[in-house]
C-alpha cells in the first residue's frame, strides 16, 4: 500500500536530514525530556539605561558580558522601575528555578502617561496620605498647618523614593503629577490613587478610587525583538504588549516556528486588566493553542507584570515534566499547595469581581480569568488557551493548557529519543517472515513503532495520558516510497483530562 | 425602568451573548455570525438594533463601553448619556455593510467588504 504522512513543510523532495516534529492540536474526536524551558521577558527598559535595543538576549547563563541573574543586574541593565525589572521582579519573586532571559523592546516615542492628584485645603490636624500605585502604596505624614503645596511636596518626595515603582512623581503647588517611568499607551494600564486619614485633618485629595492613568500615547513595535529571537528557544514568553497587533505579531511567530521544519515549539503569554469584551476580542482574534491571556479586569498588576508572575508560576509548576507536572491549574491560590502559596495577586482595589457569567463567558472565548471568591480572595479560575475557534465553529479540544504543555514535551521527548537512538543510522522495511533480520545498524518501522509505544507508555504510567492502549492501537509507522530515506508515524496523542467540575445531587430520603 | 435594552456593537469589541452562551451556543451582543468575513469567521455589527435583557453584565457593557445604547431608556438605565449621533452613525454604518453584502454583485460572503466595526477588519483590509 503506497501511502503517505505529511508534515507541514516537509516535502517530499526536501532532503535536510533530521527528525522532524509536528505537533497537531485538536486533531482527535474529541515526556518529561530533560530539556530546560526557560522564560522570556519582552518589554521596554528605561531610555537612559544601557541594555541594547532588541538584538541583545539577556539572560543567566552568559549570554551577554552583563549577565542577568540578580536583581541589581537587571537595574543595571534596564533601569530601575523598568517595565522589564517590574516584569522580572515578579517573575523572580515566584520561580528561581527557571531561567529568566529578556530583550529589550524599544520604547515608546509618544508620551507618557500621567494621573493627577490636586490636594486642597491647609491641614489642621494631623494626618496622613496614602498613595498607591498599582498594589503598592507609600505613607506621607500631615503635619497641621501644612499646605496644600506642603502635602504635594512631601508626597511628590515619598514617591520618588519609591524607586523600583513605575512612576515618578511632580507637584505644582498642590497639584501632585504622577507620570509613568515608560513612554507609550501601556503607561495607561497604571493604577493610582490616595487616601487622607486622621481625625480633623482638614486636607483632602481628589482621586480616592482607584483609577488608570491616561495620556499615554503611541504604541512601541516589537518587530525588532521578534526578528532577534526567530532562532532561539523560550518556552515561556511573555509579552508586556497585550495589544492585537504586538501580541497578535508574537503569536504568529510562535505557531509560524512550532511547524515541523524549525520545531521551536514555545508558548505565547500576554496578560490583560481591560473589560471583558476587550480582552476577549484579542483572545478570539488571536486564537491559538499556543497562546495564553490572563485576564482580571482593573486588577492593581499592569499587564505585563500580571503575565510574568502567571507564567513563572506555570513554568514552576510545569518544570518536572513527567516526574510530577501540574496539569490541573483550576482555583489555583485556594489550596494548600506550594503554588497556591505562591499566588499573590491582590484583590483589586475597584472591587471589581468578575460574575460567574462573566468567568464563564471569558472561558468559552479564550480568557484565563481571575476570580475573586467570597472572602476577597484572588484565584486563577482555570488555565486555559486563547483557542476556542476552529475556522468559524466553536472548537474546545484545546481549551485546557496542559493538554498543550503535554503535547510538547511528549514532543520534546520523543525527539530527543529518536534522535539518541536512530542518528546516523540506516532505514530499511519491516523483514518479512523467514527474510533475514537486518543488524542494529538498520532502522524498520517496526522498530521505530516500539520506541514510539515504549515512549508512549512511559506517560502513560505518569498519568499524563488517556487510553494509552487505544494510542499505541492507532499508531503507526512507516517508511515512506517517496522518499525512502524517511521514516513517517502518525500518533493519536490523547493528553490526559483534568477534573475540572464535581457535580453532586443530594436527595434528602428521609 | 427599561424591562429591555437597545443596544448596538461598538468597533471590534465582543461582547458575550450571555443567554445563548447557557443555551450552548456562541453569540455576541449586536453581530451576526457571516461566515467567511475575517480570519475567525466573522461577526459583523448587525443591521438591526439589538434587544437584550436588564442584566448586570449588559449594564456595565454600557458603561464601559462596550455596547451602545441606541434609545434614551437604555442609556438612562446605564447611566450613560445618550449619544444620539453615535447611534445614527453606527445604524447607518451597518446598513451600508449590509446594503453591500446583499448587492449582486457581493453575494458571496467571502467578497464581503472589511467594515470598520468587524474584529477583523484590519486584517481583511
Amino acid at each position: 500500500m503506497a501511502f503517505t504522512i505529511p508534515l507541514t513543510g516537509l516535502a517530499a523532495n526536501d532532503p535536510v536530514p533530521g527528525t522532524y516534529v509536528e505537533v497537531n492540536f485538536a486533531q482527535g474526536d474529541a515526556s518529561g525530556a530533560s530539556t530546560v524551558y526557560p522564560i522570556l521577558l519582552i518589554g521596554n527598559k528605561l531610555s537612559s539605561a544601557p541594555a541594547t535595543v532588541g538584538t541583545v538576549l539577556y539572560g543567566p547563563f552568559g549570554l551577554t558580558s552583563t549577565p542577568l541573574v540578580t536583581e541589581a543586574d537587571c537595574i543595571a541593565l534596564f533601569g530601575q522601575g523598568s517595565e522589564l525589572h517590574r516584569m522580572w521582579r515578579r517573575a523572580i519573586a515566584k520561580n528561581k528555578d527557571t531561567p529568566i532571559y529578556a530583550i529589550v523592546v524599544a520604547e515608546s516615542a509618544g508620551a507618557n502617561a500621567t494621573l493627577v492628584l490636586t490636594f486642597t485645603v491647609t491641614a489642621t490636624a494631623n494626618g496622613n496620605v496614602r498613595l498607591y500605585v498599582g498594589d503598592e502604596f507609600v505613607d506621607t505624614p500631615i503635619t497641621v498647618g501644612d499646605t496644600p503645596t506642603a502635602v504635594a511636596t512631601n508626597v511628590k518626595n515619598s514617591v520618588n523614593g519609591m524607586g523600583n515603582w513605575a512612576v515618578s512623581a511632580g507637584n505644582a503647588l498642590g497639584v501632585l503629577t504622577l507620570t509613568a517611568k515608560q513612554k507609550g499607551t501601556r503607561g495607561n494600564w497604571l493604577r493610582g490613587s490616595a487616601t487622607i486619614t486622621g481625625a480633623g485633618v482638614g486636607t483632602s485629595v481628589d482621586v480616592i478610587a482607584q483609577t488608570f492613568f491616561t495620556g499615554g500615547t503611541t504604541a512601541d513595535s516589537n518587530a525588532t525583538a521578534l526578528t532577534n529571537i526567530v532562532a532561539s528557544r523560550f518556552y515561556y514568553i511573555v509579552s508586556a504588549a497585550e495589544d492585537a497587533t504586538q501580541f497578535g505579531a508574537l503569536v504568529t511567530q510562535v505557531n509560524s516556528q512550532a511547524l515541523p521544519t524549525t520545531g521551536i515549539r514555545q508558548r505565547a503569554f500576554c496578560g490583560s486588566i481591560d473589560t471583558e469584551a476587550n480582552a476577549q476580542t484579542i483572545a478570539v482574534g488571536v486564537n491559538a493553542a499556543r497562546a495564553e491571556i490572563v485576564w482580571g479586569e482593573k486588577l492593581d498588576w499592569t499587564p505585563a507584570e500580571l503575565a510574568a508572575d502567571a507564567a513563572a508560576l506555570y513554568a514552576l509548576g510545569e518544570a518536572a515534566g513527567i516526574t510530577g507536572m501540574q496539569c490541573n491549574w483550576d482555583s489555583l491560590g485556594l489550596g494548600p499547595n506550594t503554588l497556591d502559596t505562591l499566588w499573590t495577586v491582590p484583590y483589586p482595589r475597584s472591587g471589581t469581581t468578575p460574575t460567574r457569567t462573566v468567568i464563564k463567558g471569558a472561558l468559552n472565548n479564550g480568557l484565563t480569568p481571575i476570580g475573586i471568591n467570597a472572602s476577597g480572595k484572588t484565584y486563577l479560575v482555570s488555565r486555559i488557551t486563547t483557542r476556542s475557534l476552529t475556522n468559524s465553529i466553536s472548537d474546545y479540544r484545546i481549551r485546557d493548557a496542559h493538554k498543550v504543555t503535554i503535547c510538547d514535551f511528549y514532543a520534546d521527548g520523543l525527539q530527543a529519543k529518536f534522535a539518541l537512538q536512530f542518528s546516523g543510522k540506516k532505514i530499511g522495511p519491516d523483514p518479512k517472515k523467514g527474510q533475514r533480520i537486518q543488524g542494529p545498524t538498520v532502522v524498520t518501522p517496526r522498530i521505530a513503532l516500539a520506541a514510539i509505544n515504549k515512549h508512549t507508555d512511559d506517560w502513560d504510567k505518569a498519568d499524563l495520558l488517556q487510553n494509552a492502549a487505544t494510542i499505541i492501537a492507532n499508531t503507526y509507522c512507516i517508511q515512506e516510497d517517496n522518499p525512502k530515506t524517511r521514516l513517517s508515524a502518525k500518533i493519536p496523542l490523547q493528553p490526559i483530562d483534568i477534573l475540572h467540575q464535581s457535580a453532586l445531587s443530594i436527595d434528602q430520603v428521609a | 425602568m427599561a424591562d429591555k435594552l437597545l443596544v448596538r456593537a461598538v468597533g471590534a469589541i465582543l461582547v458575550v451573548n450571555y443567554e445563548a452562551l447557557a443555551a450552548g451556543a456562541r453569540r455576541f451582543i449586536g453581530r451576526t455570525f457571516l461566515d467567511g468575513v475575517g480570519k475567525q469567521g466573522g461577526w459583523p455589527a448587525s443591521a438591526e438594533v439589538t434587544s437584550v435583557p436588564v442584566t448586570d453584565e449588559y449594564l456595565k457593557s454600557l458603561r464601559d463601553g462596550s455596547l451602545l445604547a441606541c434609545d434614551e431608556a437604555t442609556a438612562k438605565a446605564a447611566g450613560v448619556a445618550f449619544d444620539a449621533a453615535a447611534a445614527k452613525k453606527a445604524a447607518e454604518e451597518s446598513k451600508e455593510f449590509w446594503d453591500a453584502l446583499d448587492a449582486p454583485t457581493k453575494v458571496d460572503g467571502k467578497s464581503a467588504p472589511p467594515v470598520a466595526n468587524h474584529p477583523d477588519s484590519s486584517k481583511d483590509a
